[in-house]
């Protein structure tokens, strides 16, 4: 993500009407959330109505953005992935099959692989390595795939019970380490 | 909600911002936020907390057509001025662009139901359109049935925090009647309406849309402006 000072200049003056401001916040910003937004919902028609929905909302919800929200990436990566999510879960199952996207996706890095990025990535990164395998993946996936509970079951091979333990431990874990 | 206990509340965020809640406690817990200040600060806490999870994810150009689609819906016009060279023509691409929306939908309409249900055909159709003659709600009906469908086509950005839409009918005689919250996004829906709501529809030629609290008008009537109107066609 670019530097947060910029992208809070460009915010400011999308709120007060600046679609050239705009257009370069959506330049600077959308690589990496077309890359969520595609990891997300797997298909490449569904990720680009998302995308397009989710700064429609930016632009008409720009004023609405305050310090409270964290910083400017993180208001626009929740905008984008609720979105994404309400996406995934309007859909039946059996539509959300795209073989050539999913092939592409296994080859991209997976919930285990991590590259450290920035700082908040760091504290992030070294909170989620005090976590076990299971809760960690659990976590992740939930996180860059948008999967529900069930959905974790299969693709775990875990029972229910099990799976909303691993989540729901894993989030008070990572809470206490962040605030250390 | 002060009853929910500290260690519920924030369990309940970082589902949400996790996206783990899902259904109709992710519905409920919107609700939740939209009323308590600690909720939404909760789950404002936990997005700072996890969503640096996604500049992990790889980069990938957006296509370009992403950036045109947003260009043209936060700026509709976009479009046609761009083949305009004077404001007679832009008048007439305005007109031409109205009409043939209008015909596309009526034609839509058509083609839908002439596939999928013949017997039960609409027959009436309104239209909401914002200043520039672009289509927000489409709301059609059967006079016989009460079946109604409402689908929104481009009402998304128009969505304000903690306010809803109410569609209502303009009887000729009487007051107002309310036929619920209208969805901003999302597929066509569709109800049946009671035999005493069908009966005011037959006496109805217009209906109107008005800005309300988030659950609709507490009183029954239209409390909030009226932003819209349309005329009820026959088909």
């Amino acid at each position: 993500m670019a530097e947060q000072a910029e992208l809070l200049r460009l915010l400011q003056a999308s709120a007060q009407g600046n679609q050239q401001s705009f257009e370069k916040l959506y330049q600077l910003t959308a690589p990496n959330l077309f890359g969520l937004c595609l990891r997300m919902l797997k298909r490449r028609d569904w990720a680009e109505e998302v995308m397009q929905e989710a700064f429609v909302k930016v632009w008409h919800h720009a004023s609405e953005y305050h310090q409270d929200r964290g910083q400017v990436n993180t208001w626009l990566t929740s905008i984008v992935r609720y979105r994404a999510l309400d996406r995934i879960r309007s859909q039946k199952p059996t539509e959300a099959l795209d073989e050539s996207h999913e092939q592409k996706a296994s080859d991209a890095p997976g919930p285990m692989d991590w590259a450290v990025k920035g700082t908040e990535m760091n504290a992030l990164e070294a909170c989620l390595d005090e976590l076990n395998d299971n809760q960690k993946e659990a976590i992740v996936l939930s996180f860059i795939e948008g999967l529900t509970h069930q959905e974790l079951t299969e693709r775990t091979e875990s029972p229910l019970g099990t799976i909303k333990s691993w989540i729901r431990r894993g989030l008070q874990s990572l809470k206490r380490c962040l605030a250390k | 909600m002060n009853y929910l206990k500290p260690e519920l509340l924030e369990q309940l965020a970082a589902e949400y911002v996790l996206g783990t809640l899902h259904g109709g406690a992710r519905r409920r817990f919107e609700q939740l936020m939209m009323e308590s200040y600690p909720i939404r600060s909760a789950v404002w806490e936990w997005e700072q907390q996890i969503n640096p999870i996604a500049n992990n994810v790889p980069k990938v150009p957006p296509p370009d057509s992403i950036w045109k689609g947003i260009d043209e819906r936060i700026n509709p016009q976009t479009r046609i001025e761009d083949k305009q060279t004077g404001w007679r023509s832009l008048f007439l691409w305005q007109s031409w662009g109205a009409m043939s929306t209008a015909i596309a939908v009526v034609l839509a309409i058509f083609i839908a139901y002439q596939t999928s249900a013949p017997v039960d055909a609409l027959n009436q159709v309104a239209v909401f359109n914002d200043d520039q003659n672009q289509p927000l709600w489409l709301v059609s009906s059967n006079t016989k049935t009460g079946q109604l469908a409402i689908k929104p086509i481009n009402a998304e950005a128009l969505e304000v925090d903690n306010k809803a839409f109410e569609l209502w009918m303009l009887p000729t005689n009487g007051q107002p009647r309310s036929l619920g919250l209208l969805p901003v996004s999302g597929k066509r829906q569709e109800m049946v309406l009671s035999p005493q709501l069908l009966s005011v529809l037959q006496a109805t030629n217009g209906l109107a849309i008005s800005l309300e609290p988030l659950g609709g008008s507490p009183t029954g009537l239209p409390t909030g402006p009226v932003l819209y109107q349309a005329p009820i066609l026959a088909l």
